[in-house]
């Protein structure tokens, strides 16, 4: 039982550290050129346990447009139907520089406890 | 080239991701569900030639509607709805609807009202274990009733059968299946709490089920009066009989009988009574239909009781038990039936 639960407290810390990330995956892709819904998708989904369900990064997009941190327009396609492209906005780019010196800083700290405790 | 059953596929899964989402701000859950429909429309765009595997398939990458629905929860800090005094009022509701009150199915059908309102369960789960058992039981009931008519209580087994089943089972097995899909969300107090309730409503029920005791004797008052009678010479005492309705329990309910004897070996006569008073239990409810002392003819008396129990939560389930003693000249008791 205790073990069970034990399973299940770090799965979802797991969960919660991707799902933390992945945000800032998202604004990474961005920032490096808009993308459209789908298109964003298969790039996260190419990298192996980055998403497990494909469908999960729309209310992460929903929020991050919410929040002001993208935001989308419309394009036709030449083939196939309108496509809604994401855009990173000033404000994302700030928060996403912040993040890649915390987590550059956070990752050297607990490799270094995680390689041996030196 | 469309898929066979591309539109039953697609469609039915935005609408349970639909389900999922209710809990939703309307705004929040309008973006999202749009957005997985365009996702939709992009992966089937690039197919060349689709078939209702592919559409699974884009469909399985997607994930259920559930863990989107989570992931869309977990965004915009709505928490998962837990089940409150309402859900846990709807399950009572429905586990006990078959045995209280007199048209049972009103109960029930307040209950499926408040699943109905609620958010804590999926569409699918109010379909399967809310509607469709109701419209299963209602229909049941209509069924009993036309055929407990047509055959005028002759052939009233079969409807009773039915009628038990759809008003006591279905919302039973209901109320079951409701609590289950909630899980660990309905905290174990209130699994206990309901579990009570349940059973003060149920136990009384099944109490009237159990077969009635009953004893007697003939008590001479104290004093000088107190003698082994003589030929000629009349004895009297009291004659003090017992019908207990589901003895040993802790409902169990009684009916005292009492009647004033004066025997002398030749005849028994009644001085007074007959006295019938029905002592109810905690959970159940007794009525004296007669209770009569006759003249045998051959100087004994018949006394008699007829009496019936029911549950104090349930017109459903009655027990009716009929006894009588002859008490001889000499003072002895005979059961008689």
């Amino acid at each position: 039982m205790y073990r069970m639960v034990d399973a299940e407290a770090r799965s979802g810390l797991i969960a919660q550290m991707r799902r933390g990330a992945l945000e800032y995956c998202v604004l990474a892709l961005l920032a490096a050129r808009e993308r459209y819904g789908f298109e964003l998708v298969q790039n996260l989904a190419e990298v192996d346990g980055m998403v497990t369900s494909e469908g999960t990064i729309y209310p992460l997009l929903t929020r991050l447009r919410k929040d002001g941190e993208v935001e989308t327009f419309w394009q036709e396609s030449s083939s196939g139907p309108p496509r809604r492209y994401y855009r990173i906005t000033p404000k994302g780019g700030r928060s996403l520089n912040l993040f890649r010196s915390e987590w550059a800083r956070f990752r050297s700290a607990v490799d270094r406890f995680l390689e041996g405790g030196k | 080239m469309t898929a066979t059953h591309a539109h039953q596929i697609v469609d039915g899964y935005l609408k349970r991701l639909d389900g999922e989402l209710a809990d939703l701000p309307v705004t929040r859950r309008q973006e999202v569900s749009s957005q997985i429909a365009e996702h939709i429309a992009q992966a089937r765009s690039e197919l060349s030639e689709e078939t209702d595997a592919d559409l699974l398939t884009i469909l399985d990458r997607l994930g259920e509607p559930d863990e989107i629905a989570a992931e869309a929860r977990a965004n915009f800090n709505v928490s998962p709805n837990r089940p409150g005094p309402v859900e846990m009022l709807a399950l009572l509701l429905l586990g006990v609807g078959g045995a209280v009150l007199v048209v049972p199915p009103v109960l029930w059908v307040i209950g499926v009202g408040l699943v109905w309102r609620s958010k804590v369960w999926t569409p699918r789960s109010k379909y399967a274990g809310a509607y469709r058992p109701l419209v299963a039981g209602l229909g049941f009931l209509l069924l009993a009733l036309l055929t407990g008519g047509l055959f005028g209580g002759h052939l009233i087994f079969a409807p009773l059968a039915v009628a038990v089943l759809a008003s006591f089972l279905l919302p039973l097995g209901s109320a079951i299946y409701l609590g289950t899909r909630l899980g660990r969300r309905l905290p174990v107090l209130a699994w206990l709490a309901i579990a009570i309730v349940g059973l003060a409503v149920y136990v009384p029920s099944f109490a009237t089920l159990i077969p009635a005791r009953t004893s007697a004797f003939i008590g001479a008052p104290p004093g000088p009066d107190m003698q082994t009678p003589r030929a000629g010479v009349p004895g009297c005492g009291g004659f003090y009989g017992t019908v207990q309705y589901a003895p040993g329990t802790p409902l169990s309910a009684k009916v005292p009988v009492s009647v004033g004897i004066c025997w002398d070996l030749q005849h028994v006569r009644k001085t007074w009574g007959p006295d019938c008073f029905p002592d109810y239990g905690p959970g159940l409810v007794v009525k004296v239909q007669s209770c009569t002392v006759t003249d045998a003819g051959d100087g004994s008396l018949f006394v008699s009781v007829d009496s019936s129990v029911s549950a104090l939560t349930s017109v459903n389930s009655t027990q009716g038990f009929g006894k009588s003693w002859r008490i001889t000249p000499d003072g002895r008791i005979d059961p008689h039936t």
